[in-house]
């Protein structure tokens, strides 16, 4: 066994409103510069669609993440000799167009333009060019759209869902969509780290963060098609590769991820995860359907003393084992065992974590002229406006059970807490869905609590940082106080 | 003016080339990077890049390797077919550069392409300075032919001396001006190097083909037990990197890189440093190319001998040729079969009493005044005795072309 | 129209101008003619209005002498957002481009207005606007004042369900030439008292007529809907037709009242719901300490800055003095007879400041002249103290209503609340005179409140406009969109008599059939190119295809809970439901 510690998160899709205040928040921090005003390190998609950049999903054509191929974890991009060999080219780099052209607008011709007869508009203009150009893509074109024939029809993870079922989808009773909010998932076995040649992008050993170093990168741009989830963005203006950085000056000094205190919503969760990094080439190389629970048994519990002496033997710091035992994440994940990672079957074994969103089921009408659901609780998991294969195809490398073992704990809370407050189910029927669900009202009472009622510091578990230990690295601070902070001398311009 | 281009220019560019280029990397090291602009665009720069390095990589190879190695070179090229089947592929190769460069310019030219928006002046010039040297290359190719067999008499030379600090352009002051831009030209793309992007030329990332996938970068060894903080800056001022397998791993590769480093140096420095230190002489031998009665009088025919100095691994190339004249019961004379042009071996006709070289048509009389063509100057001769009836002649480790 | 004249005849709603002559000259005229006091000058005026020899200014719209001249914007898109019938706006009252085509149809019909031809265009001889946004108001305005944004100035923000009270404090000074409101208002006040003393070298009277209102004997002014002007009854001010006031007018103190607390605040107390609280001790309690402002040998607590304004305001709200909480509650008492102080005991001591609420927001105390409980840190919801203290609602009978038995009510056939069809696309009279052009698609057009739009972040910035479709897209059902040959991001235009629409479509199965969808409200600046059909004139935004339609059973008044108050109590925005016609823009965009 050999501990380590990963920062992790956990989402919580029901609660999500879509309202962007995440990717304003890490926007407005850290990708208004220019060359990375196309980049959005927090995004929000909606579901059914085809995401950002587009068709992202779609492995088969960018090629991201691994695959095992004779036994063998491969970085699904090519062999290390391949990759050299394209350097110069590489094919599966998704184009700008891919993603969006940046804009602004001339807001100048409001206040400069000539007298007309008309009222002056301001029109787009390339923030890469200058030039005039026509809006055709952006980072969240299809939003709200469900029922889009262009967009939502080719969600990649509708592909095992019948023709029929796809149709009903574009039906308007049936139109359905929900938000997937995304940031970098810290993978713990990251393909992006794999794929660059330089070397330039790192796992931080101490918390798990993946960096891409400014100085080393190159702008070799391999690491953008080996991220399966397109995290890593290629800088066009400086040449280099940025991406999601947790924000970790603000974590190390105590605050939340700026997505993170911002988002309206409160769907976010912030907590350490200790994990067996012995078992991470094991754990990616299972076959697809044994992912999402082999990397539940990677993470460890931080309260199994065994674990705990391991950690001390690998220097885990004693504050940060407590947070652990604290962790939010840890709870949802491993304890509760709601929450999944995104498409796990890019055997990346990414560090955050999503909780499924019930979606509303398709009613009936009955004689009465009166609405309702059936009786058998579960049963409305069928009528579900989205089949669970394509939460399945989300979630759980397509194994519908996983996806449906968590649907009946969260619906077992949500009749648990009506019996509670409302009082129009029977005790007798509560008993028999916890005892479907396999959950106690114990444990329903602390995911409701977790879920709706905690605070910031419960919902945000940030363990120290001890920041001393890397500064002390570069100063001697026994003859020196107050040295200037770390980062650059020279402001990061482009090369000539 | 040629001792400025030819001795001075070059030491300037490799100097600042080499002083420039590691400070850039050891205080700007932002600023290194390829610039990749495939994001932007993408369809011309496949034309335009793929054809482009995979051409000019060979094709500097190709100029790099006669350098270090101009003996097996000379195997390599001494048959014609090899050196029929190598000029052409070069020509392709030229060809194919041209092609890729023309498109990577062309991308970026038009007002409103999204190349141009981060083309900065020094691509500009980086690009016309790389266009001209493909273009002159191939241009030479096709005007000045068999450019593979006469770059070893005349810019190989001028390079190694310019490498064993004893520069010496006699070699390639007398070529035509088109040939000697090239040469120049070179050294001005190495001159660019430190100011332009081409500082990806020597960050290709060699080292990813033996490098684990994984990195992961400690504040600390995790395995040492939480020291006091003393302790540990004593112990080391620089990060201490890594766990005890990556440890290994990074003692690995770094003895690997040393080694690999130090046979570089070796091959290219011990020689550079022989020869300045005197050590390496000019030996001069004289090697018998048979009886002197095995001559007819009036026949010019071709001889071979050994180098004064063959190589272990010289094969073929150890033996020189020569055209060799009894012109009388005791005279001989030794022309050299380099042509005075650029080197190419010329044939003897006895028909026609002439020298003819096959590359561009130059002519000599059977004494080795020029008759036509672009020769400047006579066949050399080497210096031949007679000792106990047999016919010697004075060697020297290079075959004399130009003076 | 009609009925609006009856309604400010009867006193239901204000209008303005109020009368056909400048109410300045009215007062004269009253004073030749013997009318002294006020009681006599009131007199003497509804004499005027009962013989038609004065007439109110609604009555005839059109003629150059009623129509307002001076049009002062402030906090408000009123030109955009606001102004249902946006075209129609520009027409009349800018008198500049519009993209209407709607023909008149009023001719004939009215009975109770002038009718004048041709329309009157371009009525207004200046807009003014305070504005920070720079949105379509500002670029149709003659002046545009700059003023400063939130984290500019000194301010207070709340609303009623939010339940805090926030401070906007600045966090840097206004920039450049922007102001706060606060100081424009001022600089304005000091200009007016400059200038007057040329016009008006001595204070002079003014009269004003004001309706009926909510929570006050208002309420009971009128069991039966009657005329004075048909001769049903006297026209009796405050009864059967609009309060008339004498105000005197002093312009040239104007400034100085600006800035400085007056005494009759003191003498008459705060006022609010139909609550009356005294508040002398407070009052004197408070100018003790309060920074000072003196003009004309007296001193009044400043309201100079507006931050004084600002802790005056919570030194006298119930919402944040605990002491007038204390009293709102005692003068309920007295109202209803009921014991309700305990429900602000608790919070007597406590009282707000600016400071303080920089510090902190705060939560608003529970009071009488707002029906929640917020004790013990209950969300606030409204009716809580009719419920649950039994204090009677503010209507007729005391209780909650759900038939209302206003004559108008009972006319129009609204009593009671049942279901009404929508009304159709040729009864909206929206598509009277436009024509199909080429491949037509007939659909009712909403302008719903979308994320990121309208009462949230404002949609036409740049981060948002990136986060959507790069400018306001019109929404439509799949079905729909395929027959007119418009995929998604094709330009279309939607056009009805009152204007047109032109921007790229969204084409989605989650519209129903029939419908579309353009979110309320971008600003006409948001890169909309050129209609073809209207003359080559640019394309407009949501209410370019809207018109102003008035509700008439929301005009009634006089009678219980039926009652205009100001933002309270009247006639509401009418909903931009629409009619238009859609088609594929032809050509490419033009500019």
């Amino acid at each position: 066994m050999n501990v380590r510690v990963q920062v992790s998160m956990v989402f919580h899709l029901d609660k999500c409103i879509g309202c962007h205040t995440c990717s304003l928040a890490c926007k407005n921090l850290w990708t208004s510069r220019p060359g990375a005003e196309y980049m959005w390190w927090n995004n929000v998609e909606t579901k059914p669609g085809t995401g950002y950049p587009t068709l992202y999903e779609d492995q088969e054509e960018y090629r991201g993440g691994w695959e095992v191929k004779d036994g063998e974890l491969r970085l699904k991009l090519n062999t290390r000799a391949g990759e050299l060999l394209n350097i110069a080219y590489n094919p599966r780099l998704p184009a700008l167009d891919d993603y969006y052209e940046p804009w602004t607008y001339t807001y100048g011709d409001l206040i400069d333009g000539p007298q007309q007869e008309d009222q002056p508009v301001f029109k787009p203009v390339s923030l890469v060019t200058g030039k005039e150009m026509e809006i055709e893509a952006g980072p969240n074109w299809d939003d709200d759209l469900g029922g889009s024939g262009i967009y939502a029809a080719n969600d990649p993870n509708l592909s095992s869902l019948s023709g029929e079922q796809r149709q009903q989808l574009l039906n308007v009773e049936r139109v359905v969509f929900f938000y997937l909010p995304r940031i970098c998932n810290h993978c713990v076995n990251p393909s992006c780290v794999a794929a660059c040649p330089a070397g330039a992008i790192y796992k931080r050993g101490e918390d798990g963060i993946v960096l891409v170093s400014q100085e080393k990168c190159m702008g070799w741009r391999m690491c953008v098609s080996g991220c399966p989830y397109k995290k890593v963005y290629y800088n066009w203006e400086t040449g280099k590769s940025e991406k999601c950085i947790l924000c970790y000056p603000r974590l190390e000094t105590g605050q939340a991820p700026a997505c993170m205190h911002s988002c309206v919503g409160r769907i976010r969760y912030l907590g350490v995860l200790l994990y067996d990094a012995d078992r991470i080439h094991d754990t990616a190389a299972r076959p697809d359907h044994e992912l999402v629970d082999a990397q539940r048994e990677m993470i460890l519990d931080p309260f199994d003393p065994e674990v705990v002496r391991q950690a001390r033997a690998d220097g885990v710091a004693e504050h940060v084992i407590e947070s652990a035992r604290k962790s939010p994440v840890f709870r949802f994940v491993k304890k509760w065992k709601i929450a999944l990672p995104l498409h796990p079957e890019f055997r990346t074994l990414p560090m955050l974590f999503y909780v499924p969103p019930l979606l509303p089921v398709t009613g009936s009408m009955s004689e009465e002229g009166l609405y309702e659901t059936s009786s058998d609780f579960f049963s409305s998991l069928e009528s579900a406006r989205l089949p669970i294969r394509y939460m399945a195809n989300l979630f759980s490398a397509g194994d519908d059970e996983q996806v449906t073992k968590i649907y009946r704990k969260l619906m077992a809370g949500r009749y648990y807490k009506r019996a509670q407050t409302v009082g129009d189910v029977d005790s007798g029927k509560i008993a028999q869905m916890l005892a479907e669900a396999q959950t106690t009202a114990g444990e329903l009472e602390e995911i409701y609590e977790l879920t709706s009622l905690a605070g910031f510091d419960e919902r945000f578990v940030i363990p120290p940082f001890s920041r001393e230990a890397a500064i002390e690295l570069v100063q001697i601070t026994q003859s020196r106080q107050e040295g200037g902070g770390m980062g650059f001398v020279h402001e990061p311009r482009r090369g000539l | 003016m040629q001792d400025f281009f030819f001795i001075a220019f070059p030491y300037i560019a490799l100097t600042l080339a080499v002083c420039v280029g590691l400070y850039r990397y050891f205080s700007h090291r932002f600023t290194y990077s390829s610039l990749s602009s495939q994001l932007l665009e993408k369809r011309q720069l496949f034309w335009g890049s793929v054809p482009w390095h995979y051409g000019i990589t060979l094709i500097l190879i190709a100029h790099l390797l006669p350098w270090i190695f101009p003996g097996a070179a000379r195997t390599v090229l001494g048959n014609q077919t090899r050196l029929a089947v190598l000029e052409l592929t070069g020509i392709a190769l030229g060809l194919y550069c041209v092609f890729g460069i023309a498109a990577l310019i062309t991308r970026r030219l038009p007002n409103d392409s999204r190349a141009r928006a981060v083309t900065s002046p020094m691509d500009w010039i980086l690009l016309l300075v790389l266009a001209y040297q493909v273009l002159s290359g191939v241009g030479i190719a096709l005007f000045e032919r068999w450019g593979a067999a006469w770059y070893l008499s005349t810019a190989v030379p001028w390079l190694r001396s310019l490498a064993s600090l004893r520069p010496d352009a006699a070699t390639v002051t007398g070529l035509p001006v088109f040939i000697q831009s090239h040469f120049i030209s070179g050294f001005v793309v190495i001159l660019l190097f430190p100011f332009t992007r081409l500082v990806h030329v020597f960050a290709i990332p060699l080292e990813y083909l033996w490098r684990p996938y994984q990195v992961v970068i400690w504040n600390r060894d995790p395995q040492l037990p939480q020291l006091p903080v003393l302790h540990q800056i004593a112990a080391s001022p620089r990060p201490i990197p890594l766990n005890p397998s990556e440890v290994q791993r990074r003692q690995l590769l770094t003895r690997l890189g040393v080694l690999v480093g130090g046979i570089s140096a070796a091959i290219v420095g011990i020689p550079s440093l022989a020869f300045l230190l005197g050590l390496r002489k000019v030996p001069e031998v004289w090697r018998s190319l048979g009886a002197a009665d095995s001559f007819q009088i009036g026949q010019t025919v071709e001889v071979s001998f050994l180098d004064s100095t063959p190589l272990p691994w010289s094969g073929v190339t150890a033996k020189t040729a020569a055209w060799l004249r009894r012109e009388g019961p005791e005279q001989f004379v030794a022309f050299s079969i380099n042509c005075t042009h650029l080197g190419c071996p010329v044939r003897w006709l006895p028909n026609a009493n002439l020298f003819m070289c096959p590359c561009h048509g130059g002519v000599f009389y059977k004494d080795g005044t020029v008759a036509s063509g672009p020769p400047p100057k006579p066949l050399a001769t080497y210096p031949v005795r007679l000792r106990d009836g047999m016919v010697e002649i004075l060697t020297t480790p290079l075959p004399i072309t130009t003076v | 129209m009609d009925q609006q004249i009856d309604a400010v005849r009867m006193g239901w709603l204000p209008f303005y101008p109020q009368f056909n002559e400048n109410p300045i000259e009215v007062i004269r005229r009253a004073e030749q003619e013997g009318a002294k006091t006020e009681a006599e000058i009131k007199d003497w005026v509804v004499t005027q209005i009962k013989n038609r020899r004065l007439r109110f200014a609604v009555e005839d719209p059109d003629a150059s002498e009623n129509w307002p001249r001076v049009w002062i914007i402030w906090r408000a898109n009123a030109i955009l957002s606001s102004a249902k019938g946006h075209e129609f706006f520009l027409k009349h009252y800018l008198g500049t481009h519009d993209n209407s085509i709607a023909e008149e149809v009023a001719k004939g019909s009215v009975q109770e207005a002038l009718w004048r031809e041709p329309a009157r265009k371009g009525k207004m001889d200046l807009v003014v606007d305070l504005n920070f946004r720079m949105d379509t108001s500002a670029l149709y305005s003659d002046i545009v004042l700059p003023s400063a944004t939130w984290y500019e100035k000194d301010d207070l923000n709340t609303t009623d369900l939010h339940s805090y009270i926030h401070p906007l404090s600045a966090a840097v000074p206004p920039c450049w030439e922007s102001k706060t409101d606060w100081e424009i208002f001022k600089a304005l006040a000091a200009k007016v008292s400059a200038l007057s003393p040329r016009q008006f070298p001595v204070p002079f009277r003014d009269i004003v007529a004001t309706p009926l209102l909510h929570d006050t004997v208002d309420d009971l002014a009128q069991p039966g809907v009657k005329g004075w002007y048909r001769g049903e009854c006297e026209p009796v001010p405050g009864k059967t037709m609009p309060h008339l006031s004498v105000v005197e007018r002093d312009y040239a103190s104007l400034y100085h009242k600006f800035c400085s607390l007056g005494p009759r605040f003191k003498e008459e107390g705060v006022e609010e719901r139909g609550i009356h609280i005294p508040i002398g001790d407070l009052y004197d309690r408070f100018a003790a300490s309060a920074p000072k402002y003196e003009w004309d040998g007296r001193e009044y607590p400043s309201l100079v800055e507006a931050i004084d304004a600002a802790n005056t305001i919570l030194r006298f709200g119930p919402e944040t003095n605990g002491e007038m909480a204390y009293r709102s509650f005692e003068a309920r008492e007295r109202e209803t007879g009921l014991k309700l102080t305990d429900l602000a005991r608790d919070n007597r001591g406590i009282h707000y400041d600016f400071e303080t609420l920089k510090a902190q927001p705060r939560r608003i105390l529970t009071n009488a002249c707002w029906s929640g409980i917020t004790n013990g840190g209950r969300p606030y919801s409204s009716y809580c103290q009719n419920i649950e203290r039994l204090v009677p609602w503010r209507t007729l009978t005391g209780r909650q209503h759900l038939y209302l038995d206003h004559e108008a009510y009972l006319a129009f056939g609204e009593n009671l609340p049942t279901f009404k069809p929508r009304i159709t696309a040729e009864a909206s009279l929206n598509l009277a005179d436009s024509r199909a052009e080429g491949e037509c698609l007939m659909l009712n057009c909403l302008t719903p409140h979308g994320k990121w739009h309208i009462h949230s972040t404002y949609s036409d910035d740049l981060r948002m406009l990136t986060l959507s479709r790069g400018i306001e897209p019109f929404w439509l059902n799949d079905k729909d969109a395929a027959r007119i040959g418009v995929r998604d991001n094709d330009w279309v235009e939607a056009y009805n008599d009152n204007g047109v629409i032109v921007t790229r479509a969204v084409v989605s199965a989650r519209i129903p059939a029939g419908v579309s969808l353009f979110y309320h409200a971008p600003e006409r600046s948001i890169a909309f190119p050129k209609s073809p059909l209207r003359r080559n004139r640019r394309g407009g935004g949501t209410n370019s295809v809207t018109r102003l339609r008035l509700k008439p059973v929301l005009m009634a008044g006089g009678y219980g809970q039926h009652c205009y108050r100001f933002n309270d109590y009247g006639p509401a925005a009418s909903d931009r439901d629409t009619y238009v016609l859609v088609r594929k823009l032809p050509g490419k965009p033009q500019w």
